[in-house]
């Protein structure tokens, strides 16, 4: 059951990510792109991460997609569909594709391999320890982490800041 | 039990496909999509480690990385709102300013 949803959800987020580089309109990639963002959420939520697969779907496809679908509303953006000549190449794209994928592939399965990682990687249950994965997050987050996570605030108001300036009418 | 490989193969998928997407795509805001493609691929490959040695950190780590992806995203398209402002238009290949 476990694997079958798994797959099933595993396939739309490849399908989905793949119409969000191959749409024209970047509205459709947009929406593509909250279905990746839900089916991703989907298989936080099998593999026991319930409270990372709520703020993927509460931060991404809540606010940053309304973001992104709100700068695609107001920037007129029909004249820009056209795409780069070596994209309509298909060979290009398989074969830069399959490069990239085996470089990864060789890469974490060399750094797995000199870890020891390979074998005995079996999942504990340390999820039920605490018998909520939210509430043992909370944990973590407030003693180990919480100097990053105060200094995430700071993060956030210094882009506050930068949008501020940068959106701010020039009139010198 | 789903296998940690196909957890990674899927990782490393989503993250190609966010690479083709930068490296092919002209239209600036679907290139920050691509982006957010191979944050998030980097999220499910903390998360399945973190599962997979029972520890909880990357599930923590997780977390930093979607507040540095919402600033990101939210200063990267007040950026794009001035290149619109300037070029009128979007297209990466505008951008030229620094090409040698």
């Amino acid at each position: 059951m476990e694997m079958l949803l798994f797959f099933f959800f595993a396939i739309v987020c490849v399908i989905s990510s793949l119409c969000v580089v191959f749409f024209k309109n970047p509205v459709k990639s947009a929406i593509s792109l909250i279905v990746n963002f839900f089916s991703m959420g989907a298989i936080y939520i099998i593999l026991n991460a319930e409270f990372i697969g709520l703020m993927q779907v509460l931060v991404y496809a809540g606010a940053i997609m309304v973001l992104f679908l709100f700068i695609i509303m107001l920037l007129d953006v029909k004249h820009t569909t056209k795409e780069r000549v070596y994209f309509k190449n298909n060979l290009s794209v398989v074969l830069c594709f399959c490069f990239i994928f085996l470089a990864i592939i060789f890469s974490v399965a060399t750094s797995l391999y000199n870890a020891g990682l390979m074998k005995g990687l079996n999942g504990l249950d340390w999820m039920f320890l605490d018998n909520s994965n939210t509430k043992a997050i909370g944990k973590v987050l407030f003693s180990k982490y919480l100097l990053p996570f105060e200094v995430t605030s700071l993060l956030l108001l210094v882009a506050a800041i930068g949008i501020l300036v940068l959106g701010k009418k020039k009139n010198t | 039990m789903i296998p940690l490989s196909y957890l990674l193969m899927l990782s490393a998928i989503l993250f190609t496909i966010g690479v083709l997407g930068v490296l092919f795509k002209r239209n600036t805001i679907v290139i920050f999509m691509s982006i957010e493609l191979m944050l998030n691929s980097a999220n499910l490959s903390f998360v399945a480690f973190s599962r997979y040695l029972g520890n909880l950190n990357g599930q923590v780590y997780v977390f930093f990385v979607m507040v540095v992806a919402a600033a990101e995203v939210a200063i990267g398209l007040a950026i794009i709102v001035n290149m619109y402002k300037n070029f009128k238009s979007i297209s990466a290949d505008r951008a030229n300013l620094l090409k040698w």
